[in-house]
């Protein structure tokens, strides 16, 4: 047991090496010092260039194994914050990847946002992209059948070529009912309001990432403008509300009084 | 002044829009709402192809409320705003000036906001300044619950509170340019290879199409609040024709309309299809006339064959009402 305590010890200690290597983070001193050691034990020029390429590749294996070393264990502390994620408070119940850790530490909010902003922006370039792809195939249909219908027609000559106002009704006689179909279809309808609703999420979430460093520099954000025109609203309809309630009146004041002219 | 050809001069100014007047102010009134979305100038873009001119000379003193654009402190104005708010103060005002209530006449989205206002005037005394004498629409979405409207097609899986949340208004030329996206070939190399035509016809007709060009391209903002409501309300729940549309807590249903009704819409709109606006006679209670016009949207107010076969039997009708 003390042995395991003190082998697993010894392995953090190794593993934590790195840190130390903060004043050398590319570890450019301790490449030069494992070439210049290979130099001297190196007795003809092939042997020295032979041993500083070993050297050089040793120290990249060395620092490629601390980079997945650090990898997995970022891995790990995510998975164990996911998995403990539902249990806490502000718990968002999203999707169980890693966008699904808790909020830990100061400014909770703007940490979601963060994760919001990381979220709708891989939705909004998901939406994009199938928008883009099903325009692609849309294009190439209209194109291969344009190039049908120039092929198919074997009357014409060098001599009698089309003008480009016969083109332009030519194409859009071929293209216009395959992108009229292509409307129609409910897949289309749905690509383009999932594009419209990533986008307007991932604004949302900027807008409100910015309203906050709006308001910490005393500027004015949307939330504010927003909430100066609500009360315009509430004022102006208060307002209309007197004027009906009085034409109301004196309507009736009128019909009381049999004088049907205003 | 207004845009158009049609002498005109602004009258009142309502909370979001400016009455203006064309004619003369002893002719019995009558009162256009036109859409939120473009500008009423398509209303009087060319001599022999204004409906305004048309209704002028037919015997009307012509009111067209135009709407302003809303700046960003008007993002929360509501559908609401616009039917109880100005079109009831350019009601109010027609007929403290002509003494006797005007005749409505709603255009496309417009149509919505006048069968709206038609529903609540049904519980105004006829000696309420707010009253009004019928009501007219012409190439209105009221019944958008199909898939023929494309509109309303496209409108069902967006989340249109997120939407406004995001922009608050809604800029005009993306709007449009969704309208455009519709026809893409129709409007766009269709259109702009017959320019040389065009050019060689003369000035005159390179400024009609200019006009056409900037009307298609020139809409307003439109605030985010009265947007949300009409998308959701209107093409998502289809809730005017199902009865059970609510604003501000006022239930509106199209059986309480009391006035004459008149109805035209266009066989070939792809904007507003033929089974989106016809139908009325089916819910009012009141006197219906129901027009159809062959040709598109537009056509339903600028073509030949709307002028010819679609104004005079209108102007009968207004007669006779």
């Amino acid at each position: 047991m003390a042995d395991e305590r003190g082998n697993g010890q010894q392995d953090w200690a190794e593993w934590l090496s790195w840190l130390n290597l903060s004043h050398d983070p590319l570890a450019i001193q301790r490449l030069l010092e494992q070439s210049t050691q290979a130099l001297r034990q190196a007795t003809t020029p092939q042997q020295a260039a032979k041993q500083v390429a070993e050297a050089m590749a040793a120290e990249s294996a060395r620092r490629r194994e601390q980079g997945e070393g650090l990898a997995q264990a970022l891995q790990s502390w995510a998975k164990t914050l996911a998995s403990i994620a539902p249990l806490l408070p502000d718990y968002l119940g999203i999707d169980a990847n890693l966008s699904a850790s808790p909020v830990l530490g100061p400014y909770p909010r703007q940490q979601a946002l963060f994760q919001a902003l990381q979220r709708d922006s891989d939705a909004y370039q998901h939406a994009l992209a199938q928008h883009l792809d099903s325009v692609t195939t849309l294009t190439e249909r209209c194109t291969e059948a344009f190039r049908d219908a120039l092929g198919a027609d074997n009357t014409q000559t060098d001599a009698d070529a089309l003008s480009p106002e016969q083109l332009i009704e030519r194409w859009s006689a071929v293209a216009e009912p395959i992108y009229e179909k292509w409307l129609d279809e409910a897949d289309t309808k749905t690509r383009l309001a999932a594009l419209t609703n990533a986008w307007s999420a991932l604004i949302n979430t900027l807008r409100d990432l910015a309203d906050g460093y709006f308001e910490a520099l005393g500027l004015p954000s949307t939330r504010a403008m927003d909430d100066l025109a609500h009360e315009l609203q509430r004022q102006r309809r208060q307002h209309r509300q007197a004027i009906n309630d009085l034409r109301a009146e004196i309507a009736d004041l009128r019909q009381q009084t049999g004088q049907d002219k205003p | 002044m207004s845009s158009g050809i049609t002498p005109s001069q602004t009258v009142a100014e309502t909370d979001n829009g400016i009455l203006w007047r064309f004619g003369n102010a002893t002719k019995p009134p009558l009162l256009i709402v036109y859409s939120l979305v473009n500008q009423p100038s398509i209303l009087d873009l060319t001599p022999g192809r204004s409906m305004i001119a048309r209704l002028v000379d037919g015997g009307y003193c012509v009111y067209l409320l135009a709407w302003q654009p809303p700046g960003y402190a008007r993002r929360f104005v509501s559908l609401s705003d616009y039917i109880r708010g100005d079109i009831c103060d350019a009601l109010v005002h027609i007929h403290h000036t002509h003494g006797q209530p005007a005749h409505l006449l709603g255009v496309c989205q417009g149509g919505v906001l006048a069968l709206c206002y038609a529903a609540l005037a049904s519980g105004y005394s006829n000696t309420d300044a707010r009253q009004i004498r019928s009501l007219t629409t012409l190439a209105t979405p009221w019944d958008t619950g199909h898939a023929e409207d494309q509109l309303a097609e496209l409108a069902r899986g967006i989340d249109f509170q997120a939407l406004v949340k995001a922009t608050g208004n809604i800029a005009g030329e993306p709007l449009a340019a969704v309208f455009a996206s519709l026809k893409p070939f129709a409007l766009g190399p269709r259109r702009y290879s017959h320019l040389n035509t065009v050019m060689a016809q003369g000035e005159k007709a390179v400024a009609e199409f200019m006009r056409m060009e900037r009307w298609m391209y020139d809409g307003p903002d439109l605030a985010g609040q009265a947007f949300a409501e009409f998308a959701e309300q209107i093409y998502q729940n289809n809730a005017l024709a199902n009865g059970n549309l609510v604003l501000d807590g006022t239930s509106i249903t199209l059986d309480a309309i009391h006035v004459p009704v008149f109805s035209a819409y266009a066989s070939d709109d792809h904007l507003v299809p033929p089974r989106s606006a016809q139908g009325l006679s089916t819910l009012i209670q009141s006197d219906c006339t129901e027009v159809a016009v062959a040709g598109g949207h537009l056509g339903l107010f600028i073509s030949t064959r709307a002028h010819r076969e679609l104004y005079p039997v209108l102007l009968d009708w207004l007669t006779a009402h």
